[in-house]
């Protein structure tokens, strides 16, 4: 079947950096709050990749309007009723937010009570902002594959995991820190903090990840006439890529891969940036499919 | 004020498509763009078989998701129960369309009425060019309706949306919209859905009336009475 998709690539390219940086300011504040002088040097890559990420995606947004130029007149025709314009100040709200976060750490005022209040403020629009992209799309009738509210959690949780991956991939690139993204948690003797279990909190963001697509899967399937037309369009036309590159390159091959770092119980220098690049094309895939099969119309007749 | 409404008669509907082709020449509807527009299946094998054809057009619903949707309010719900859009807001966002259950916003990637802008020749060997047609008839197309610019744009430039408006420009003078009008069949009767005595709450009564896609919620304002 031919259709015209009215959102193309450059939507789910905002989905997917709008994801990364609020991925990423969520794992900047979970750090911070965790031990911020121990994790400096990440919370600092998290605090500069998120405002950058987000601005890149709606950059890409930007050139997908008709008339760009016309971008601005969203802020002052608000339109109370409408997703998108609520989106408009919720992205620019955290844009602000993480660029004040990016200056305080540039500005090294880690430990002012300014960057707890802006991280606070940031994580709760981040998580608005992580929403709203689900909803973009689950707020309107009639998109069976969209339909029955669980694509909002599906791409905040999608946006958390590859947000934090893109983290781990830049730091595992950087030597000084590798030994921070590898370590296992042990017990300190000088009374520091245990060591953040990174590849513990991969293995939970995996597990939730996993979960949610399999529930929003059969509850498509188990669902009305229209949503299993729409889900059997999805595995017939694009099957390969979703079984293939969703479910198992992007989800369960991390999940051994990180599995079998958590039971070793020893430094991998190896498998952190793969993990987070499978991670990182799984997610982009995930938006990519439920974005375009999502828009795919049924003939009345 | 009115609450215009359509209903389609789908029992004096021939199938003709009239509809489709007259709209285009009164709203100046480019080539692949359908403001009015058609379904039609069969199905069964002969010597039993069954043909549906449906017209279909914006359903101006009383709760339309397109102007819910839109980020600046450039597509509006008129007093008149007429769903509208404004060119000068419209910001080529395509959330109209998302939001559409039923395919009937249509958007200018491009230049429109790429034909007529175009000096290849027309017919290949041949030594006329669509754009020199239209000069000669000293108007952007060649069957260029200036009425339309009465409440719309008369061509939607390229970058926005555009939809069929009941022909608000007629309406708004006290005519039917073009497609009522030019039926063949005379299975298009418009009225206001408020007047208790108007033809087509008549009809709805009578006959009892289908809405495409009802179960939305969107409350579409075109209604199917009888069957093909």
């Amino acid at each position: 079947m031919n259709f015209y998709a009215p959102w193309d690539i450059r939507v789910t390219l905002d989905f997917f950096l709008g994801g990364l940086g609020i991925g990423a300011f969520l794992f900047a504040a979970l750090l911070s709050f965790y031990d911020r002088k121990r994790y400096r040097e990440m919370i600092k890559i998290s605090a500069y990749i998120a405002p950058i990420s987000i601005i890149l995606g709606l950059l890409a947004l930007i050139t997908e309007l008709g008339k760009p130029a016309r971008f601005i007149t969203t802020i002052f025709r608000f339109n109370p009723s409408s997703v998108m314009s609520w989106g408009v100040f919720l992205q620019s709200g955290f844009v602000l937010f993480a660029l004040i976060f990016a200056y305080l750490i540039m500005k090294n005022k880690e430990d002012s009570g300014m960057t707890d209040l802006t991280l606070i403020l940031g994580s709760l629009l981040a998580l608005a902002v992580g929403l709203y992209q689900g909803l973009l799309l689950s707020a309107n009738v009639g998109r069976s594959l969209w339909s029955g509210g669980l694509v909002p959690v599906m791409f905040l949780f999608s946006s958390i995991l590859t947000g934090t991956a893109v983290v781990l991939l830049i730091c595992s690139l950087k030597v000084s820190t590798v030994s921070n993204v590898t370590q296992r948690e042990t017990a300190t003797v000088d009374g520091q903090s245990k060591d953040f279990s990174f590849t513990g909190l991969l293995f939970g963001l995996i597990v939730a990840n996993i979960t949610i697509v399999l529930v929003w899967f059969i509850s498509l399937n188990k669902g009305t006439l229209e949503t299993q037309k729409a889900l059997d369009y999805l595995i017939s036309n694009h099957g390969i890529i979703w079984w293939g590159g969703v479910i198992i390159v992007g989800l369960l091959i991390p999940l051994v891969l990180v599995l079998s770092q958590l039971n070793k119980r020893k430094n991998n220098l190896t498998t952190t940036p793969i993990i987070s690049a499978l991670i990182l094309f799984g997610g982009f895939v995930l938006k990519h499919i439920v974005l375009i099969v999502g828009q795919v119309r049924f003939p009345f007749l | 004020m009115p609450n215009y409404a359509m209903v389609i008669d789908l029992h004096k509907c021939t199938g003709c498509g009239a509809c489709a082709i007259t709209c285009k020449n009164e709203n100046n509807v480019q080539e692949g763009f359908f403001w009015s527009n058609y379904v039609h299946k069969t199905t069964g094998e002969f010597p039993n078989v069954r043909f549906e054809f449906m017209p279909t057009l914006c359903n101006h619903c009383e709760d339309a998701p397109c102007v819910k949707a839109c980020p600046v309010g450039a597509m509006y719900k008129d007093k008149n129960g007429i769903t509208l859009h404004d060119p000068e807001k419209c910001i080529g966002c395509k959330s109209c369309m998302i939001a559409d259950p039923y395919g009937v916003i249509y958007f200018n990637k491009e230049r429109p009425h790429k034909f007529w802008n175009s000096s290849e020749n027309a017919i290949h060997n041949g030594t006329s060019s669509g754009k020199e047609v239209a000069d000669k008839a000293g108007a952007p197309i060649p069957y260029y309706n200036p009425e339309r610019e009465k409440t719309y744009a008369g061509i939607r430039p390229q970058g926005i949306v555009e939809k069929c408006t009941f022909c608000d420009h007629r309406v708004k003078d006290g005519e039917k919209p073009y497609c009522v009008e030019s039926c063949p069949a005379g299975a298009r009767i418009f009225g206001d859905l408020d007047d208790p005595h108007s033809e087509i709450i008549y009809l709805i009564s009578k006959h009892g009336a289908k809405q495409l896609k009802a179960e939305l919620g969107t409350k579409p304002k075109v209604f199917y009475i009888r069957s093909y």
